[in-house]
């Protein structure tokens, strides 16, 4: 089958390719980050609440519940950006996939909004005490859900010879990219690769919590480095069916063909190995402080390769169906200066908002008062001062 | 046609709801916020600690409602246009990708703002609580700001189409009064919102408290709005759209748009003029109601009341929303994209693009290849023997790929009652003249001009019929098929006479029998007729001038004295 691509909009592109797609893959990777610690956070949490003998893994899921709607704020913050440039630079492919499969993607603002309203009830519950459940199997259900929705749409974008014969086929929008080979894998690894980080993350919250309260903060420690490292041995199985799945082209591109390509994969995996090396000992250290940094790091690193990597495995996957972004280009700098300097206002407004709050005196009177000073915390019996 | 289509029965009114949904959370967002950051400054100053305590949970409803369905629904109205209107998505994000690019530095320091406030209030000082308060508000009315430069370019692109400047397409001739109208709706919501939260108050001095300082922001909405709509109507009116046209009135003047709102008009845009009166209605009922609360009960009125207000403001607002919405039809962006996804040639101001080959999708372009030939995802059945079928079958694909983003078939702005007992050469005649381009002052000219005005038929706001004469024939016959018209092809009916047939082709669809005005001889003579149809935009100024040879117009007259 022929790939059908709509037609260019006669208009050019506002700024270079180049500074379009480095944006992309800048807020790509903050979304992917806090996607991982929300998605991922999220499993640990109930894995945490259905352990009901131990209390310092209720603790945990309390934590993590208190933790989630600013996630999730995070999580669409940075989404919505990397969309837009998403649409810039794959309008064409983009806008297909999403109308072809119009009815899961609008699925995905309904269930966005009632996974953000369970995770904003999980929060306040776990603020009283005691988060529950169901709660917490909705906000794992909702985000799973639509990181599926997401992964069919993206995937779709890159199957433009699927395009005609579906649209021939129905215009009902009620379909899915089943067919796509590197739809499981390409899903699994997201969804294992959000647990590794998000148990990384408790485990360096651990040894920041370590300095309140000995005990729990090295018990989470050890907690996230189990969850982290056992999900990143599980994740190179996945990794490795994506890599097959992937079509001859871009497999080859991987493995060497394209150079660039192989050397920001080949990165991308010793910094996952790297990761691993530094997890292992950091469950055994007395202060596994600097272990669990350098692992972050390193994490952190093969997020980001992994990230150049897809962008890649998607410009070589594309090539033979005849897309490309336009070449037609007409930069206005005016504008895009404004933006730079209001993106670097907002940041250090950000900061300073953070950075004020964190150090405000932190809420007395609750039960995990030994933790409080590192969560957002609206109750107790703190003066209007 | 560009982009497949999305089979949505009502694929508007998915659009409406969401983006009614976020306008009225959205605006309170904004609103909202200067109303605490006020109100707390004004607490703090007089150490009201009970109006403290109420504000902090007021900022938790705050929250809950702006962050999560308010900001959600914000992402869902660009999930939607662009399942619904994915063309005229793609260029709206190539020409703006910068504005909403810095509306987002606004949105991120927005949200992060509404979250440490919230969770600041027992962790900052006061002064850095308020601030902290300031940073949420100007970041959120300056997201506003921008977001409203995109809405307001959709209406009115300005210079924009001349100079292809991004400060000319963001800086509008309604973006100034569109923000001042958006401000003070959001002050207002503000408090209408305080009333809502104040209503379950077991402190009755404390809520009698609130609702009177809410009461200082409904009532500057109810003096500022009516003003600042105002002032947008006539910058729109300036900047070429026919506002008042819209309305029903073809003379473009503003007292008759008023008198169709309150009598109706046989021209305009009849969802318009709906819309209006819900406006007015809604806006009336909201301040009345508002009133009463904060002058008569503002000590023991309750959350029922409180909801029917706001459910008052959101009926006005959805249908405020509803009428700028049809003041830009049949355009989804103004001077460019028809809402169907069929373009105007290029303004003149867009550079050139090199190397390129013409632009499929014009009007232009289509009339010369044929819609079911440009299309990239025509769905059509293998020919069938019968003729009958086969024109069906292609009129049935025509309107699915030219008209199916506003009509359907039997619901919402369903097409089958608007061509009951309409012939083929009636609608044939219609569909020609949907929509023609005009100069500034209404002559006729070219599509190979982007026009400074539309002509559209009976004020409809429709897009013109982009196709080649065969599809304009498919689609008539198919439309009349459905509209219940006997299945002949075109050319097959008896003879009839020339008067007959004219009058079929140009004078039924609103005169025939069944149509809006059907019109018989009534008990004129020819003469009489004939001399009347020589002034037909004279009798009434939605009717085109008659346009035959001397013998027509008489046969003509002599056929209408005819009719019972």
């Amino acid at each position: 089958m022929v790939p059908q691509i709509p037609s260019f909009d006669p208009l050019p592109l506002p700024a270079p390719a180049w500074l379009l797609s480095a944006l992309l893959i800048l807020t790509f990777v903050l979304h992917l980050l806090s996607m991982n610690l929300l998605l991922g956070g999220t499993f640990i949490a109930v894995v945490a609440r259905m352990r009901r003998g131990s209390e310092t893994q209720q603790r945990l899921s309390r934590l993590v519940a208190r933790a989630l709607p600013v996630l999730v704020a995070a999580t669409v913050t940075f989404g919505v950006a990397a969309l837009l440039f998403l649409q810039v630079l794959y309008d064409r492919l983009f806008f297909t996939s999403a109308v072809l499969l119009a009815v899961p993607w609008f699925a995905v603002v309904v269930i966005l909004i009632a996974t953000y309203y369970a995770a904003y009830f999980a929060s306040m519950r776990a603020k009283a005490g005691r988060v529950p459940v169901a709660a917490l199997w909705s906000v794992a259900i909702g985000l799973a859900v639509v990181a599926f929705l997401y992964a069919n749409v993206m995937g779709l974008m890159l199957r433009p010879a699927e395009f005609l014969v579906r649209a021939r086929a129905s215009a009902s929008g009620l379909h899915l990219n089943l067919s796509d080979p590197t739809l499981v894998p390409r899903y699994l690894h997201v969804l294992l690769g959000a647990i590794a980080v998000s148990g990384l993350g408790i485990a360096v919250w651990g040894s920041i919590l370590r300095r309140r309260d000995a005990a729990f903060g090295a018990w989470m420690s050890v907690h996230g480095v189990y969850w982290a490292a056992g999900t990143t041995i599980l994740n190179f199985l996945p990794g490795f069916w994506w890599l097959v799945a992937l079509p001859r082209e871009a497999l080859l591109a991987l493995l060497g063909h394209d150079p660039l390509a192989a050397l920001c994969f080949a990165c991308g995996v010793l910094a996952s190995l790297g990761a691993l090396a530094l997890l292992v000992p950091a469950a055994f250290a007395p202060d596994p402080r600097r272990l669990l940094y350098g692992a972050a790091g390193s994490l952190g690193l093969a997020v980001t390769l992994m990230v150049l990597v897809r962008d890649a495995a998607r410009r070589i996957t594309l090539a033979p169906t005849g897309f490309a972004t336009t070449a037609w280009v007409v930069p206005r700098w005016g504008p895009v200066a404004v933006f730079a300097g209001l993106f670097v206002a907002a940041v250090v407004t950000v900061i300073w908002m953070v950075v004020t709050l964190a150090r405000g005196a932190p809420a007395l009177g609750n039960q995990d008062s030994g933790v409080g000073s590192q969560e957002l915390e609206v109750g107790g019996r703190g003066s209007l001062q | 046609m560009n982009y497949p289509i999305w089979s949505l029965p009502a694929p508007g009114l998915l659009i409406a709801a969401v983006a009614i949904l976020h306008v009225f959370i959205s605006h309170f967002a904004v609103g909202g916020g200067l109303f605490l950051v006020l109100a707390e400054r004004r607490a703090r100053r007089t150490a009201d600690e009970a109006l403290l305590a109420y504000l902090e949970r007021h900022s938790r409803f705050f929250i809950l409602l702006t962050l999560v369905l308010g900001a959600i629904t914000g992402v869902g109205i660009w999930f939607t246009i662009g399942l619904v209107h994915p063309k005229a998505t793609s260029s709206l994000i190539n020409t703006f990708v910068r504005s909403w690019a810095i509306e987002w530095t606004f949105f991120v320091t927005e949200i992060a703002a509404a979250l440490v406030y919230y969770h600041g209030w027992k962790r900052l000082s006061p002064q850095t609580h308020v601030a902290v308060g300031w940073i949420y508000f100007g970041s959120a009315w300056l997201s506003l700001v921008v977001i409203n430069g995109i809405l307001s370019f959709m209406l009115t692109p300005g210079a924009w189409l001349e100079t292809g400047s991004f400060w000319a397409g963001l800086a509008n001739p309604t973006w100034w009064p569109s923000t001042l109208a958006r401000t003070f709706a959001a002050i207002g919501l503000a408090g209408l919102y305080a009333l809502l939260t104040a209503a379950r108050l077991a402190d009755q001095d404390l809520k009698a408290r609130v609702a009177r300082y809410a009461g200082t922001w409904i009532v500057s909405m109810a003096i500022a709005l009516p003003l600042s709509i105002a002032w947008f109507l006539a910058a729109a009116q300036g900047a070429g759209v026919p506002a008042f046209e819209i309305l029903g009135a073809p003379s473009g003047r503003a007292a008759d748009a008023a008198a169709a709102i309150l009598r109706g008009s046989p021209s305009g845009y009849p969802a318009a003029l709906n819309a209006v009166r819900v406006v007015l209605a809604g806006s009336l009922l909201t301040l009345l109601l508002s009133l009463l609360i904060v002058y008569r009960r503002a000590r023991g009125y309750g959350t029922v009341a409180a909801a029917l207000v706001l459910a008052c403001a959101f009926g006005a607002m959805g249908a405020g929303e509803w009428v700028r919405e049809d003041l830009r039809k049949p355009y989804v962006l103004a001077g460019q994209v028809f809402v169907n996804g069929v373009r105007v040639p290029k303004p003149a101001a867009v550079p050139a693009q090199p190397d390129a080959t013409a632009d499929p999708f014009t009007v232009t372009s289509l009339r010369a290849t044929g819609v079911l030939r440009a299309a990239r995802w025509t769905r059509l059945p293998e020919p069938a023997a019968d003729p009958v079928a086969n024109m069906e079958a292609e009129g049935r694909e025509v309107f699915r790929l030219l008209c199916r983003s506003c009509h359907t078939t039997d619901g919402y702005l369903a097409i089958r009652p608007l061509v009951a007992g309409k012939g083929t050469e009636a609608l044939r005649t219609i569909i020609a003249n949907l929509a023609s381009p005009a100069g500034p002052g209404g002559d006729e000219t070219s599509w190979d001009q982007p026009p400074a005005r539309l002509r559209t038929w009976r004020g409809r706001r429709m897009p013109p019929f982009a196709g080649t004469d065969q599809e304009r024939l498919a689609l008539a016959f198919y439309l009349a098929r459905l509209g219940g018209t006997p299945a002949e092809l075109p050319g097959k009916q008896a003879a009839t006479g020339p008067a007959q047939a004219y009058f079929d082709e140009n004078c039924s669809a609103c005169h025939g029998t069944g149509a809006d005005f059907p019109i018989g001889g009534r008990g004129r003579t020819p003469a009489e007729l004939h001399e009347m149809l020589g002034r037909l935009p004279e009798i009434n100024e939605v009717m085109p001038p008659f346009e035959g040879p001397d013998d027509l117009r008489q046969a003509l007259a002599e056929h209408l004295a005819k009719l019972p």
